[in-house]
């Protein structure tokens, strides 16, 4: 088969180059110039020279392959708008019309968690719950993503060869220290105290970097899945205790976790919050994704396990084992 | 909870399920009060994703699409709210009509009367009802001026005038409509003229671009009414921007100014001759102290909102879905607006007969 990937390059996607080779698809890749399009080459792939900024150039591609990951998106948290909704939003458009009006049997669309309304604690999301109402008070990235979403989910909807992955916060051995140790609300105090803003009961949707991939390659290749959508965590009843207890156990050396929880912040944010309503009658923002992040929320992947035969091939301890490692 | 990825059926509960097709400048305007009416929003659709995903974005709108087709097909939406340009205002009427959608349509109701005749029958077919967006007869003075005539305080009504100044807002598509920027005015003024003229027997407009442009810029249209006439004038060079409406009546004149919402009455007073020119002048001044000190207020306290006439029809148009009744624009009231624009561009053209006008059956 002929697949085209975007984000080829990054953490997700040359995972995903990977798997596709050694299934022996011929892969195609979307990449900038630059050193990290010779690693799509030594990992078998053929890149294809773009920017998801500027898409046009590369549709006559995209229409001839057979499976379309659209993995890529701008995920830095700096930037104007404009460039977030051109690279994650119209070009997610324009990748999906090339493909479903040229040969493409299916198009998988990377989406993310962090779309969902999560107005109070204890909420059970599944496949099919609401997009967060305020997507305005929430950061250019998240914002571009439930537009994406929105648009994948439409033509998933009206029947499309389009299969939506959303992922939980992915962790793995690239980036450690983001992604093992969260990049959320923490400081390390000392080398190994580490102070957490959240509570230890906190559910973590996280999602192992290569359990990941096994989700998005099954939602290119999984026959009658058209129009699914799937919510990827390897373990939707974790919590943020047991997290750190796997991860000081598998670290050489013992840490030590301080929560702060966000109750203990919240009267001052949502008195600020307050004051910015009654100046602006609109919320504040950062009171907004705070008391946000409070709410502990369970993700529901019961349609990954049954409809794509999915499940975390990889286990906690042994994906932390991994993202530790120290590469050779 | 609803999803974002069921087909839910029917109203869930009392809330009408609303869908919105064209997400331009004027969609702003509406879906604050579809919510307020007792509508729950749930899609938007436009060709482009940038308006569509914008507006979702504010307002927290669930789904969006390209095609009002798929809307259609994906949505079992108990009202849609038809507000794209003018031109495609009837295949998409029609469309939402088929699959039995009440359908709230913007000004103007469609460019011609062979369109109104097509969205008539569609609403027949289907039995949905169909309104248009006429929503300065709702502004609180409108409502005002409106009560003073019906119950018989103005006395006969004999004249009308309303004056209209100020630019048209630009729209991509107003090369694409008779009259241009002109054309997009034309239908607010008129509609109120005719909520008072009735048929409008006779009409004579004339109209020029101080400029030499192509599409005039000053319009005035001298109109007999059924036992009134009305003079409707639209000045696009006119400054300040202006919008008033004065009704005279044998018995009180009142004067509506839709910028300011007020709404001033000027009576007979049975006084000595002495205090009889001051007093008028008096009692007008006192009026719009007080409305515009009331009007401050509600603005104040959120309670009046813009474009309020807009959320009096949306409100009646959502109860008359509920409970069967007549909305609150007749199709034929409607159609009238589309036909003497119509022929005030044939005026304007040399022309003032009706369109060859085929009956329009509600």
């Amino acid at each position: 088969m002929r697949a085209f990937v975007t984000g080829g390059t990054g953490f997700l996607g040359r995972r995903v180059v990977r798997r596709l080779v050694e299934r022996g698809d011929e892969v195609f890749a979307l990449a900038r110039e630059g050193s990290r399009s010779k690693d799509l080459v030594a990992a078998g792939a053929t890149v294809v020279g773009g920017d998801l900024g500027d898409i046009g150039p590369v549709l006559d591609r995209v229409a001839e392959c057979d499976v379309v990951y659209h993995v890529g998106a701008r995920v830095q948290s700096h930037g104007q708008w404009d460039e977030f909704f051109r690279v994650n939003v119209e070009a997610t458009q324009r990748l999906m019309d090339a493909a479903l009006a040229g040969k493409a049997k299916r198009f998988v669309h990377v989406s993310s968690l962090g779309i969902f309304e999560i107005d109070r604690d204890g909420l059970n999301i599944t496949d099919t719950s609401d997009y967060d109402r305020r997507p305005t008070l929430r950061g250019f990235y998240t914002r571009s993503k439930i537009d994406a979403d929105r648009l994948a989910c439409s033509a998933a909807r009206a029947g499309r060869n389009v299969v939506v992955v959303r992922p939980g916060l992915l962790y793995g051995p690239d980036h450690p220290q983001q992604s093992v140790f969260l990049g959320r609300v923490k400081k390390f105090l000392r080398p190994d105290l580490l102070l957490v803003v959240s509570t230890p009961g906190y559910l973590l949707p996280l999602t192992y970097i290569e359990n990941a991939a096994d989700a998005v390659i099954l939602a290119g290749v999984t026959e009658g899945i058209d129009g699914s959508i799937f919510n990827v965590i390897d373990d939707p009843g974790l919590t943020q205790g047991e997290y750190f207890r796997t991860l000081s156990h598998v670290r050489a050396r013992p840490l030590r976790v301080m929560y702060l929880p966000v109750w203990l912040l919240a009267p001052a944010v949502k008195a600020v919050d307050k004051l910015h309503r009654l100046v602006k009658r609109r919320p504040w923002a950062p009171a907004y994704q705070l008391l946000r992040s409070e709410r502990s929320t369970r993700y529901a992947t019961d349609a990954a396990t049954a409809r794509l035969g999915w499940k975390p091939r990889v286990e906690l301890s042994q994906a932390l084992e991994e993202s530790l490692r120290k590469p050779a | 909870m609803t999803t974002n990825g069921q087909k839910t059926s029917g109203m869930t509960g009392d809330r009408l399920r609303v869908g919105v097709v064209g997400c331009g400048t004027i969609a702003s305007a509406h879906l604050p009060y579809i919510q307020k009416a007792g509508g729950e929003l749930v899609a938007l659709a436009d060709l482009s994703i940038r308006r569509s995903s914008d507006l979702a974005d504010r307002f927290g709108v669930q789904r969006v699409y390209r095609a009002v087709e798929d809307m259609l097909a994906q949505e079992r939406l108990d009202v849609i709210h038809v507000l794209t340009p003018p031109q495609s205002h009837a295949s998409v009427a029609v469309a939402a009509l088929d699959c039995g959608i009440a359908t709230l349509v913007e000004k103007p109701l469609a460019l011609d009367l062979r369109e109104v005749v097509a969205m008539a029958a569609a609403a027949k077919r289907s039995g949905a009802l169909l309104t248009v967006d006429h929503n300065r007869l709702f502004d609180p003075p409108m409502l005002e001026a409106r009560r003073l005539w019906e119950s018989g305080k103005l006395g006969d009504l004999v004249a009308i005038e309303s004056f209209q100044a100020g630019r048209a807002s630009e729209r991509a598509w107003l090369g694409e409509i008779a009259g241009g920027g002109l054309g997009d005015l034309v239908p607010h003024p008129l509609y109120l003229q005719l909520y008072f003229l009735g048929e409008v027997e006779e009409l004579h407009a004339t109209a020029f671009s101080p400029s030499g442009g192509t599409n005039p810029e000053e319009l005035r249209v001298l109109m007999k009414g059924e036992g009134r006439t009305g003079v409707l004038t639209i000045s696009m060079n006119a400054a300040p921007g202006m919008n008033t409406l004065k009704l005279c009546g044998t018995k009180m004149t009142v004067e509506v100014n839709l910028n300011n919402m007020t709404v001033v009455r000027r009576r007979d007073y049975e006084v000595p001759k002495i205090i009889a020119k001051p007093l008028p002048n008096l009692d007008e001044a006192w009026q719009l102290v007080g409305q515009t000190a009331q009007n401050t207020i509600d603005f104040v306290r959120g309670r009046i909102r813009y474009y309020p006439g807009m959320g009096e029809l949306i409100a009646r148009f959502y109860q008359a879905v509920r409970n069967g009744t007549a909305p609150p624009v007749s199709i034929e009231e409607a159609a009238s607006v589309v036909d003497v624009t119509n022929r005030i561009w044939n005026d304007l053209a040399g022309d003032s007969r009706s369109a060859d006008r085929p009956a329009v059956e509600a």
